[in-house]
């Protein structure tokens, strides 16, 4: 009891904080599709976030420096690229918004960007579905935002789906436990022949 | 004794009963009971947002309280950013302002005050083209009524769930009714229901004939809403498109999405091998609602003055309502085909009308004390434009 006490205590000491949040529900949708849709497919390194509130009192946004590796799609961009997600910390305000993940400092991936101009809520397209991590290592592997090994990437993935899919892009093949996920060149290789081949 | 509620849901959310996965947002309602104004949101989807209330009802001892005369989610500035108003709305932006995009379904929104829900506002984005079907999710054609479901599972506490089979995953998909695990979530939260009702019985398969009929309906029902839509963002934010450049895009977007839709209800009927009784084609059928929409969002913006927030404000609410209004009467209009009850379609077009005219003249009357005079379309006879324009594309989708 006196172990589980002090998270209990702060569970609900956070229930009865007062603060805005958000909860979404997000369309599934393919590799191919998001990367169509994307404006701009890039490998990054992300080296430094910060969130501020847009107004006193008002939305807060997290802004994310990221150093640009490849361009895989669109416009050349300036390094660092900033992106911005809805929600944050500023002070003793937070604004929470369920199923958004910003990355931290030092992950590296690649990146769908749904629109560079635009001020949505969150700026990769598909949300995670549209972030591909590296895992770094002797030799690093593409996984999905949550970990999981990518080891294929399929032109015209089955609609099935369930929930051992929820957050990955249909067509991002999905590897057994210990197998090794794709290398970055081979995935962005991979992600060039995708967006090469004509639509359905 | 609701503060032995409140801590006993903050505990919850540490540990959901066992065998369940649910996850708790944290906030509650204590006493069991939530405000869902659907004022804002038209027809069947008006009505599929009820069935989704109640289907959380019939799961537990909660009740929501809706009302029909609210502006939807959130009262918005001229940034579209705005307190919550415990209601549901067609919108592109959430209530803070930032644009769902292509990717985000709908967003609930919710202030926590002590624990407990203080304010909230849900969103579905107006730029997809929602249904409503049984079945496989088709990822072009989002079903509006699981959707609905998934975002009152937030408005009263649940959070996603991607572990096991719920309507609360984070990705919409086939699931289109609570599972165990949501049940077992609200029931947590709230406690099972004391008299649970007898499960309805399903409704019989449409010939294809019928079903092109109504779902052409349905997509002149989406044209309607999406062309006002298209006019009243502009209305409330001259300053942004001042050319009207944004709106065009926006209206030729709408028209490409009904040439669409209507030609996929054609499509199923031949692959069934019949035809549809509509006597418009694709394009005749867009400008029998076109153009009596057009000269209705003329007649609301006649004498508007853009350099005024409160009248601009005004104008994106009346467009706002006949959008939703008439939204209403086409799908009241395309239920009707299923159902053939007269007397039900008539109620479901005078309840159109009358939250047109009701939502309208609060509007006026808002505006007014805020110094605006109106001199636009009065009410009644836009609501009489509205009718006509349903009249019609009925008239014209049944083959007379």
């Amino acid at each position: 009891m006196g172990r589980r006490s002090g998270p209990l205590v702060l569970a609900i000491l956070a229930a009865l904080a007062g603060g805005p949040a958000a909860a979404t529900t997000l369309r599934p949708f393919s590799v191919r599709e998001l990367a169509t849709r994307a404006e701009l497919v890039f490998e990054g390194r992300a080296l430094a976030r910060a969130a501020r509130a847009l107004a006193p009192g008002g939305a807060i946004r997290t802004c994310v420096e990221f150093e640009v590796l490849e361009v895989v799609k669109g416009p050349p961009v300036a390094s660092p690229l900033v992106l911005c997600f809805s929600g944050g910390r500023v002070g003793t305000r937070e604004r929470r918004v369920h199923g958004l993940d910003v990355p931290e400092p030092g992950e590296r991936g690649v990146y769908f960007v749904a629109d560079l101009g635009g001020a949505r809520i969150h700026p990769l397209a598909g949300w995670d579905q549209g972030r591909f991590r590296v895992r770094e290592g002797l030799v690093p592997e593409v996984t999905t935002a949550d970990g999981r090994p990518v080891v294929g990437l399929d032109p015209a993935p089955p609609p099935a789906r369930g929930p051992d899919r929820d957050g990955v892009a249909r067509g991002a093949r999905l590897g057994s436990p210990g197998e090794r996920g794709l290398d970055p060149a081979a995935f962005k290789a991979r992600l060039r022949a995708l967006l090469a081949e004509p639509g359905p | 004794m609701k503060r032995l509620a409140l801590v006993a849901g903050a505990a919850a959310a540490l540990a959901p009963a066992a065998g369940a996965a649910f996850v708790l947002l944290g906030p509650i309602w204590p006493d069991g009971s939530a405000p869902l104004d659907v004022g804002a949101i038209g027809g069947g989807f008006r009505n599929a947002l009820l069935d989704a209330a109640d289907a959380w009802e019939d799961a537990s001892d909660f009740e929501f309280r809706p009302s029909f005369g609210g502006d939807g989610a959130c009262d918005r500035d001229a940034f579209g950013r705005g307190p919550l108003e415990e209601g549901a709305e067609f919108h592109d932006r959430d209530c803070d302002g930032f644009a769902l995009g292509f990717d985000v379904l709908a967003v609930t929104q919710y202030e926590t005050q002590g624990g407990r829900f203080a304010g909230v506002g849900l969103v579905f984005n107006e730029d997809l083209d929602w249904e409503l079907y049984a079945g496989p999710w088709r990822d072009d054609e989002p079903e509006f009524f699981r959707v609905a479901l998934h975002e009152l599972g937030h408005w009263l506490g649940l959070d996603h769930e991607d572990g096991a089979p719920s309507i609360m995953s984070t990705f919409a998909g086939d699931t289109d009714e609570l599972r165990a695990d949501d049940v077992a979530g609200v029931r947590a939260l709230y406690g099972p229901d004391p008299d649970p009702p007898p499960p309805p019985p399903g409704p019989e398969p449409l010939d294809p004939a019928a079903a092109c009929r109504r779902d052409q309906l349905r997509a002149a029902a989406a044209l309607c809403r999406r062309e006002l839509a298209c006019e009243a963002k502009r209305a409330g934010a001259p300053a942004e498109d001042p050319a009207g450049l944004a709106r065009d895009a926006c209206l030729a977007s709408a028209a490409e999405r009904f040439a669409r839709q209507y030609g996929r209800a054609e499509a199923r009927a031949a692959e069934a091998g019949a035809a549809c009784p509509s006597s418009a084609d694709a394009a005749a059928a867009a400008a029998l609602v076109r153009d009596p929409a057009a000269a209705l969002a003329a007649g609301l913006l006649a004498g508007s003055d853009e350099a005024s927030r409160p009248d601009a404000r005004l104008r994106e609410r009346l467009l706002r309502a006949a959008g939703a209004a008439c939204d209403a009467a086409l799908r009241a209009e395309a239920r009707f085909v299923r159902e053939g009850d007269a007397e039900r379609l008539a109620k479901r077009r005078a309840r159109a009308r009358a939250g047109f005219l009701g939502k309208a003249e609060a509007a006026i009357a808002r505006a007014a004390g805020a110094g605006v005079a109106y001199a636009g379309t009065p009410p009644p006879e836009g609501a009489d434009l509205l009718d006509a324009l349903a009249d019609a594309v009925a008239a014209a989708a049944a083959g007379s």
